[in-house]
């Protein structure tokens, strides 16, 4: 089945489907959305008014066997940060995308009558239907409803009350294979979804497969490449503890952002570790190991129970788990794994949200270590859309303003995640210069060793520091295209044929003849893109800045500040 | 390493399929007595299972007094230095704190500039086991008996009530007592030495 761009206009209701561009062939995942938000969207719109557009585009191993390759990507211009977006997730909607030969869905203007839309894609297009019975419910619902509703196996996209409402920080969820939730959270992407009025979508591929050049080359590299993703040593322990086996490591260091970022330790930190969660979920029946969507052989995500032995969440994330915790000083993991679900369930990013509850704890919204409190108020502000809970729901950036506070943890006023870059310098540097604002996910781990993008300049300078930085970006950004799941670094990084074996599964899916060389070109192309939507949208290197307050507030344990300078954070794009 | 301390002596015996539950108690860390100056390597070495590749191999994180470490012959010194063992860890915060890792040149230098109380003589370690680390090797200190502070530790029983019900027997100065005695008698010291098998 031939790939194509399927595009919807909600403005008059139509849909068609379009021969890809030959500029866009190449692309997938992050790099086809921000290159269609690039082409389409101008820079200066209103993130929520009729000239932003959201595109969903599965990477360009999604719906194939290969390992870990089921993120789907989803870009706009974001209303949180007003800079370009691409969040990504996994769940089964990339697979089932690319099985519909949907290469890209762009959606649109908005629609001129106040009424709820739902889309339903198959390989003949899209379907726009009125949708009433679920307006104002939260996600969960929506996906029993549907399960109800329609018949066979289908990927499921929906927003929560916050998106409807259009909160800053409302995210777009993605039914996984258990019908849990996965979440593209960051940026307020749901605000946008919300604003073109359409509360969900369903993805029916019918029996339709993605079309592999040379299968067996395919299945060659994927077997290299999934074997170096099981026997890594990170991937056992993302299997064993998740995500949140780094609350013990982070804390130790004297990063791991404590009271509203004032300490870089928390002393309940054991309450909340990776190590307590594993036992908490083996001694309830939950299931430790999880996977996201299918072909995932990590399995960091797991089943988290409540003192009864009942599902409470699924997905429980260390930068979750931190915000909720450390951040606001919450030593008690069923409050936040509560909190979690309420979060999945209104469709409001965990990182933004919970940072900006710490902000307003600052502020004497609640007091810190309150998560009974936190639980009361995501439920009764922020789902209904009270003036405190809006308040919060638009994020760090937004409380700060509110209440008249000054630290506030955000570049380009998204929230910093659970690594304080006054103790872990080198992730300070990608918040700052990110083209989305602060996300620990902008510059991964990618085996830049092996691309030849390790820098040539010494890294223990400032120079080489930030080089090494700007080459983590670029390699991420590459891998942000593929739909691989970021987990894939650790194996990329330690095993030299796993790197090789991700190019060739690349090329055996498209008959291609791709080197690392071309990675490397297509995520220097990548962050170009972006950045110049950015510079159109009106963002300087001024805006490419840690908030002053890590650069003269002390970090204890360590009493360590920020201190690269703004000009030495600039010699970033020099290249 | 020697066994100094005058404080409460508890022998558990416990479930065998609970065992590994336990081991997550070390994530707070046991104390140990060594010698001040012993390379930090050494030091290791002298506790059961860690061999020179099990330290090489699997130990992939080292902190000491909340820095990382990738020098195995770095010094113990200066008062009740803190170490902490991890496995590999991810995200690029993991990879930056990775023993001898490609990325450690994105570390904020927290090497504290004033010097170290060089003392002679004895000194007592904190050893703080992580993740598999714990699980791995946490088992065999357990047996031998370790010394732990009775705050974590309360803090520990009273989130995993159940494990109390794992415990067959518990031993005091040659005396069994139940569950509510040893958690009365955890609140009335500062740290204890514990065994469990």
């Amino acid at each position: 089945m031939a790939d194509k761009i399927f595009r919807v206009n909600m403005a008059d209701l139509t849909t068609s489907i379009e021969d890809i561009p030959a500029d866009w062939a190449g692309h997938g995942g992050r790099g086809l959305t921000s290159t269609i938000v690039s082409a389409e969207v101008e820079p200066t719109c209103h993130p929520l008014g009729q000239n932003n557009k959201l595109v969903f585009a599965p990477g360009l191993l999604s719906g194939t066997a290969a390992a870990n390759s089921g993120r789907l990507s989803i870009g706009a211009k974001s209303p949180l940060t007003g800079t370009i977006k691409e969040s990504n997730s996994g769940g089964t909607a990339a697979q089932l995308f690319a099985k519909a030969g949907c290469k890209a869905l762009i959606v649109e203007g908005l629609p001129k009558a106040d009424n709820w839309y739902s889309l339903a894609l198959t390989p003949d297009g899209v379907t726009i239907t009125e949708e009433k019975e679920l307006i104002g419910q939260g996600n969960f619902a929506v996906v029993q409803a549907l399960e109800n509703r329609i018949e066979g196996k289908h990927g499921l996209l929906s927003i929560g009350q916050a998106g409807e409402m259009r909160l800053a920080s409302a995210n777009i969820s993605i039914k996984d294979p258990d019908g849990s939730l996965r979440s593209c959270g960051r940026g307020g992407l749901g605000a946008v979804m919300g604003a073109k009025k359409i509360k969900f979508i369903t993805v029916d591929p019918k029996d339709g497969k993605v079309a592999i050049a040379k299968p067996d080359a395919f299945k060659d590299a994927n077997r290299i490449f999934a074997k170096a993703l099981v026997d890594h040593p990170v991937s056992q322990a993302l299997g064993q503890y998740g995500t949140n086996v780094l609350t013990n490591i982070i804390n130790e260091s004297g990063g791991f952002p404590t009271q509203n970022f004032t300490k870089g330790q928390f002393e309940g930190h054991e309450s909340i570790s990776g190590e307590t969660m594993h036992d908490t979920i083996k001694e309830r029946g939950g299931k430790v190991k999880h996977g996201c969507h299918q072909g995932c052989v990590i399995q960091c995500s797991q089943i988290y129970n409540d003192a009864d032995g009942k599902k409470l969440t699924a997905g429980f994330e260390y930068e979750s788990i931190w915000a909720m915790g450390a951040d606001c000083c919450v030593d008690n993991l069923d409050h936040i794994a509560e909190a979690d679900r309420i979060m999945d369930d209104i469709g409001i990013d965990t990182i933004e949200t919970s940072v900006a509850m710490g902000v307003a704890m600052e502020a004497g919204v609640l007091p810190f270590g309150d998560g009974a409190g936190i639980c009361k108020l995501l439920t009764e502000d922020i789902t209904k859309g009270t003036g405190i809970g809006r308040i919060i729901g638009n994020g760090a950036g937004s409380v700060g303003r509110a209440f008249g506070i000054t630290r506030v943890p955000v570049v380009k006023n998204q929230a910093i995640p659970a690594y304080d870059p006054r103790a872990i310098k080198g992730i300070g540097i990608t918040y700052a210069t990110s083209t989305q604002g602060a996300d620990h996910t902008m510059g991964y781990t990618i085996a830049t060793n092996i691309l030849n993008v390790g820098g040539k300049v010494d890294p223990l300078t400032k120079e080489g520091q930030v080089e090494l930085s700007r080459n983590l970006q670029i390699a991420t950004a590459a891998i942000d295209s593929t739909g691989m799941c970021l987990f894939i670094a650790f194996a990329a990084l330690d095993d030299e044929k796993c790197l090789p074996a991700l190019v060739d599964l690349l090329n055996a899916r498209f008959d291609l003849s791709l080197t690392g060389d071309d990675v490397v070109s297509l995520g220097q192309h990548i962050l170009k893109t972006e950045r110049a939507f950015n510079t159109a949208a009106g963002f300087t290197s001024a805006d490419d800045r840690l908030p002053e307050f890590f650069y003269n507030e002390p970090l204890p344990p360590h009493n360590v500040v920020f201190d690269f300078s703004g000009e030495e954070i600039d010699t970033f794009w020099d290249f | 390493m020697e066994d100094q301390h005058p404080a409460p002596h508890f022998q558990l015996t416990v479930a065998s399929d609970a065992l590994i539950l336990f081991t997550t108690v070390l994530q707070s860390g046991i104390e140990l007595k060594s010698r001040a100056g012993i390379p930090m390597g050494r030091f290791l070495n002298e506790l059961p299972g860690f061999t020179a590749d099990y330290i090489g191999d699997v130990v992939q994180t080292i902190f000491l007094n909340g820095t990382a470490i990738d020098d195995l012959t770095t010094p113990l010194e200066g008062h009740n230095p803190i170490l902490a063992l991890s496995a590999a860890m991810p995200g690029l915060a993991g990879a930056i704190f990775r023993k001898n890792s490609f990325h450690s040149a994105l570390r904020t230098d927290t090497k504290k500039t004033d010097s170290v109380d060089k003392q002679q003589g004895n000194l007592t370690v904190t050893l703080k086991l992580f993740n598999s680390i714990a699980q791995e090797r946490g088992l065999e200190l357990l047996k031998k008996g370790v010394w732990i502070k009775t705050k974590p530790a309360l803090v520990f029983f009273s989130k995993r009530e159940s494990l109390l019900q794992k415990i067959n027997t518990i031993e005091f100065e040659k005396k069994t007592i139940d569950t509510a005695t040893f958690l009365s008698l955890l609140s009335q010291s500062e740290k204890i030495n514990i065994r469990i098998a």
